[in-house]
């Protein structure tokens, strides 16, 4: 009966992380798209579904990672209006990338140190890189300068918002 | 046969990157922002409701820029129309003179941005207008002192425009005082820069930047903005002119859509020519 009125949800079963990453990522788009950009500096946004994408990574494993980052991607593609195509390969690389840091077991150790912060950092470069890559492709301009413009005052961006998954990791702690 | 399974268990994560990344790539080659249609459609419909619906929150800081716009336009204006009247009754004479017809007035249609979005350096903003009130993609959405954007896709009630802050961005210009020509590019920031301008010409800080008739997609003399700054480089044939609009987008919360569409012939004409070229340095490419 008690399980009845407090349902408790089995983080350990795949299943519901899985539905869990879905939901967390459908909430991330919509906020992405009608909120976040009233805390945009300079035209710039932190992209929290690179923050998704590594928390993905470093949880599940590389190959989910890549995979989830791939969906996560395609699916922003279609709700922000942007090419489709771009956001999908850029998580993707992302997913990759931070599965590197993927070690079974330990990834509350991770999320809970400064490591975490470093992985969200590079990941949103890695991020940052292929997609300026395919973005300034019609633009008469010199990429690296416009990465080292844009592309890591947005990594560093993103990197202040993956703080707040350290806190929560951390609070779990205590 | 059980090697081949091994070989792909063993390096599955860069087979799917591969091919997820082919998969992507061809996706990149097939998109469009244009092609806005099905389910993009209903989204622009779908979060223009929610943005109005949430419009009543006010934001102090965006009314509070938008005064300051305004009481600056407002005394610009003032001066600029006891200016007005003069040459009006002048050119009006003039026009007499040399039996020039009327140039040609658009309609327009007065709209509220009910919501902005900036996403990986694209910006757009929703208006409350849609095709019930006669938008159609395409259409150039203007503020009271500048250009704004281009009607990027189009719900009965909403429309969702692309701002000119856009890579792809290439907007035929003049220098109003002389008329000199150059192509108006976005490099990312606050402001365009004029490009293909010779250092032979005659330019100067402050001279005013409107759309030419070179344009297939802008009507002509459209303000853009003014020149805030000119750098010689060396060895380069060209000037870097930087031109800052007259009011930024993001400060403003009225527009104007304009009801001008362009030739279909001739943009038909020019997409084909873009295609052509695009063919022929993709061969180039390949041959090198």
């Amino acid at each position: 009966m008690s399980d009845l009125l407090h349902p408790r949800i089995d983080f350990n079963s795949k299943k519901t992380r899985f539905f869990i990453y879905a939901g967390v990522a459908l909430i991330i788009s919509i906020l992405q798209i009608l909120i976040l950009d009233t805390i945009s500096i300079a035209g710039l946004t932190p992209d929290l579904l690179v923050i998704l994408c590594a928390v993905i990574s470093i949880r599940e494993g590389q190959f989910i990672g890549l995979i989830a980052g791939f969906i996560i991607g395609l699916f922003f593609d279609i709700v922000s209006f942007d090419v489709i195509g771009t956001n999908a390969l850029a998580k993707t690389f992302v997913g990759f990338f931070s599965g590197y840091f993927y070690k079974e077991g330990f990834h509350k150790t991770t999320f809970r140190s400064i490591k975490f912060i470093a992985i969200v950092f590079a990941s949103s470069l890695v991020n940052n890189f292929i997609y300026y890559l395919i973005y300034i492709e019609p633009m008469e301009l010199s990429f690296f300068r416009f990465f080292i413009k844009y592309g890591i005052a947005m990594a560093f961006y993103t990197t202040v918002f993956s703080i707040f998954v350290l806190f929560y990791n951390m609070r779990k702690k205590v | 046969m059980q090697k081949l399974i091994d070989f792909i268990i063993r390096f599955k994560e860069y087979i799917t990157l591969i091919a997820l990344s082919i998969m992507c790539l061809s996706l990149i080659s097939m998109g469009d922002i244009s092609r806005i249609g099905g389910f993009r459609t209903f989204l622009v419909g779908t979060f223009g409701w929610v943005r109005e619906t949430f419009s009543f929150i006010p934001n102090p800081q965006s009314l509070k820029n938008e005064n300051k716009s305004l009481r600056e336009l407002n005394l610009m204006l003032s001066n600029e129309v006891t200016k007005m009247h003069r040459a009006i009754a002048e050119n009006e004479n003039l026009k007499d003179l040399l039996e020039i017809k009327a140039q040609k007035e658009y309609d327009y249609i007065p709209a509220s941005i009910v919501g902005r979005t900036t996403i990986e350096m694209r910006n757009y903003f929703t208006l409350n207008k849609g095709k019930s009130s006669g938008v159609q993609n395409g259409m150039i959405v203007r503020t009271a002192t500048n250009i704004a954007g281009i009607v990027a896709g189009a719900t009965q009630n909403y429309c969702l425009v692309e701002s000119i802050k856009n890579r792809e961005i290439k907007i035929p210009s003049i220098i109003s005082r002389n008329a000199v020509d150059g192509l108006l590019v976005w490099e990312g920031g606050d402001d365009f820069y004029l490009k293909n301008i010779s250092k032979t010409f005659d330019v100067k800080i402050g001279d005013d930047v409107v759309t030419s008739d070179f344009s297939s997609r802008f009507p002509k003399d459209l303000p853009i903005g003014k020149i805030s700054n000119i750098n010689e480089e060396q060895g380069d044939l060209f000037l870097k002119v930087k031109v800052t609009p007259y009011s930024d987008i993001a400060q403003v919360g009225q527009v104007f859509i304009i009801k001008y569409i362009p030739d279909p012939q001739r943009e038909k004409l020019i997409e084909e020519i873009d295609e052509l070229l695009k063919i022929r340095k993709n061969s180039r490419n390949i041959r090198k």
